[in-house]
């Protein structure tokens, strides 16, 4: 079995446009978790009892179903509705669905670690409700939720691959599409893991430098 | 028992009730404290001191009576029967006439020493930044930590946070102040600093409510020492009376035990 | 409206008893080796952890679905003729070993050092105090953490219809195909999915009121 090295560099240009899909899409769907999450944490802790029983339900919903499934809902079920969208609209929806719940529960539980005492200390002072919460807790629980929202970007990555399955041609498409027309199984998949390495390196580098920076800040 | 010529006492404690659940641990509490006056609560473990306390600040609801700080009753309004929870904004306004200070310091872990003490008066009143620091400078200073301004809390010893955490009180310029065992979290050698700058409050004329086992500290500097045993207040008078001669056999016990160097 | 779920309900129910078997498996092999590799990782002699750290590695950074095709490309080219659920299953533990890694290291991390302190003074060492003091609590205190892995595990599951395994999900696939009906036959995939996710969640959360119990 030989391993052919120059069959790489020459495909390299295959790999590179579908590394701009995969961190594309992998860019947005953190983003809109991010922001998806942070709504969905706000009415998991709201005062509304319905609103917060709606935003558990949709937790449980989305964090026992996989995604893969829900790209496919969405996918093939927009089609048939009368409303096709892209694959990679229905990739990043599917996405930001799921990982905007699990990112709602990191919020909660960072919000949730800072100590009663600390909002006892601030109300004593004179604060009202969300000044506690926007002076006394939020920056404290942003510093904690950091790592696992790391672990969390990296799990969004990952699973772009799946838009591969609608046809997106992101890395994984790529890879496949070559390996059916090359048979360089072994070159394009060692690549292909390569690369995915890459981009989750990069990505968890630049979340602990963030880290490190709040922490040196504290 | 001093009588207390000032008509409208700073706080008033009327009658005041709490039961956590089935547990009744402030049982009709009437007391006043005068403005300019050193109040030393002591009394054992489990005694109800920390949440009287906190019931003054309104950090633990009460169920019967009344507290009036500068006669306005805090709290709750309406009269006769009719108790209904004041809203969130008046309830913190009040807070931010009281200062408070708690046993575990409780410093804000991600500001340092400076903004700590800011903090407050810049968000919630509105003081101009460069006031609020100068006001905060002075503060520090005069708790001796001047030089350690940019420091994050947790650089700091016990004592030095139980220090800033009086000024961070202080800045609001409260008309009062309530401790709860400011000391009891502290090393040995480091209670002193934090009763020295106690003192020297109480000698400015600060209005202060002080729970402590310090009893010598409460002997040389209060004007007056409450007794509380399982909720109740059982004595109070000035420290000599009540160290020198103890009327209660509780209270009795109680000096013993200590005298005798029991951890209370 | 639901009636073509009904009417194809014994298919989708076909590959959920295969979700079932392939989840079964591959979490069981997961956590075994992903004991071990907590166990090498914490005590193996350097180069060997070095090894593990290189596996541990890979295993987070590479997709499941990458190590997924490479087991299904590469495999026959080298001339190993491997059954693909059987093959598919070893794929998914290994990936998961990896996270059950994690589970047991943070399990065995979080016994107090107390604990270890007191088992050394009795005179315990090595195997002993692991067997005797460590591992009992440290199982305890990994319950939750490997049932919500394990819930993962199952949602990865639904990886192996991309390489043709007839399971839940590819059932599914196939439904719609023929059907045209998406909303419904994924809905009922969704619903099987989550049935067997969320007993597992129940489960946990259960485990984790009895762990903060002890404590
Ligand atoms: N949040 C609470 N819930 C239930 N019981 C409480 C709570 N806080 C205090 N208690 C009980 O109230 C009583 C008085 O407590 P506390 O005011 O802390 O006493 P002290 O400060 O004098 O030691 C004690 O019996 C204590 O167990
Ligand atoms: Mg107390």
């Amino acid at each position: 079995m030989s391993f052919d090295v120059n069959f790489i560099l020459r495909n390299l240009p295959v790999f590179l446009e579908g590394l701009t899909v995969t961190v594309q899409i992998s860019a947005l769907a953190i983003a809109f978790s991010l922001i998806w999450g942070l709504v969905v944490v706000i009415a998991r802790l709201s005062r509304v009892k319905a609103l917060r029983g709606l935003a558990a339900a949709y937790v449980e919903l989305v964090r026992n179903t996989p995604v893969l499934v829900q790209m496919y809902f969405i996918f093939f079920g927009s089609a048939v509705a009368g409303y096709p969208i892209s694959g990679f609209m229905a990739g990043l929806i599917a996405l930001s669905a799921q990982n905007g719940g699990y990112v709602a529960e990191i919020y909660r539980a960072g919000i949730q670690s800072i100590s009663q005492r600390q909002v006892e200390a601030g109300m004593a002072l004179g604060m009202q409700g969300r000044q506690v919460f926007s002076i006394v807790v939020l920056p404290q629980a942003i510093r904690r939720v950091i790592p696992p929202i790391s672990n969390q970007g990296i799990v969004i990555i990952k699973d772009t691959a799946l838009v591969s399955t609608l046809s997106v041609a992101e890395m994984t498409y790529h890879a496949r599409l070559l390996t059916d027309r090359t048979a360089a199984a072994y070159e394009v998949f060692f690549t292909l893991a390569l690369f995915y390495l890459l981009v989750t390196t990069v990505f968890s580098g630049v979340m602990r430098l963030l880290e490190w920076r709040l922490r040196v800040a504290q | 028992m001093s009588t207390k010529p000032n008509p409208t006492p700073a706080i008033a404690v009327d009658g005041v009730s709490k039961w956590f659940g089935k547990l009744k641990v402030l049982d009709e509490v009437s007391t006043a404290v005068a403005p300019g006056e050193a109040v030393v609560v002591i009394g054992p473990s489990g005694s109800g001191k920390t949440t009287l306390l906190r019931c003054i600040n309104l950090l633990e609801e009460f169920q019967e009576g009344e507290i009036r700080i500068d006669g306005e009753p805090i709290g709750y309004s309406g009269s006769g029967g009719q108790r209904i929870r004041r809203p969130e904004r008046e309830v913190a306004r009040m807070r931010a006439q009281l200062g408070m200070v708690f046993q575990s310091f409780n410093l804000f872990p991600h500001m340092n020493v400076l903004k700590n003490v800011m903090v407050a008066p810049v968000r919630i009143k509105g003081v101009p930044r460069k006031e609020a620091e100068a006001i905060a400078v002075d503060l520090l200073e005069r708790v001796g930590l001047g030089d350690k301004l940019a420091s994050m809390p947790a650089k700091l010893s016990g004592g030095q946070q139980q220090r800033v955490a009086i000024a961070r009180a202080l800045a609001m310029n409260p008309e009062l102040m309530l401790f709860d065992e400011p000391t009891s979290a502290l090393d040995p050698e480091l209670v002193g600093e934090v009763l020295g700058v106690m003192r020297q409050l109480v000698e400015e004329g600060m209005t202060m409510v002080i729970v402590t086992h310090e009893m010598q500290f409460a002997r040389e500097v209060a004007h007056r020492v409450v007794f509380m045993a399982e909720g109740k207040i059982v004595e109070q008078g000035p420290p000599d009376d009540l160290f020198g001669n103890p009327q209660s056999e509780r209270l009795q016990t109680f000096l013993k035990r200590f005298r005798e160097g029991y951890m209370i | 409206m639901f009636d073509i779920l009904i009417a194809n309900g014994h298919l989708l129910l076909a590959g959920a008893v295969v979700t079932l078997y392939l989840s079964a498996g591959a979490a069981a092999m997961a956590a075994v080796l992903g004991a071990g590799l907590a166990l090498l990782q914490l005590f193996a002699f350097w180069p060997l952890r070095l090894l593990v750290e290189a596996y541990l590695y890979i295993m987070r950074g590479v997709p499941l679905l990458v190590l997924l095709f490479a087991m299904y490309y590469m495999l026959p080219y080298a001339g190993v003729n491997v059954n693909p659920t059987a093959g598919g299953m070893v794929v998914i533990a290994l990936y998961f070993s990896a996270f059950m890694s994690e589970v047991f290291r943070g399990a065995i991390l979080a016994v107090p050092k107390g604990q270890w302190d007191a088992a050394r003074a009795l005179g315990m060492f090595g195997r002993t105090m692991m067997v005797i003091v460590v591992a009992p609590q440290a199982l305890r205190l990994a319950g939750p953490p490997f049932v919500n892995t394990c819930i993962m595990l199952v949602k990865g599951t639904s990886l192996v219809s991309i390489i043709g395994l007839l399971e839940v999900t590819m059932a599914g696939r196939q439904i719609v195909e023929r059907t045209l009906a998406p909303f419904q036959i994924f809905t009922g995939v969704a619903v099987i999915y989550f049935l067997i996710c969320y007993s597992l969640s129940v489960y946990g959360r259960y485990l984790e009121r009895r762990t903060s119990y002890v404590h």
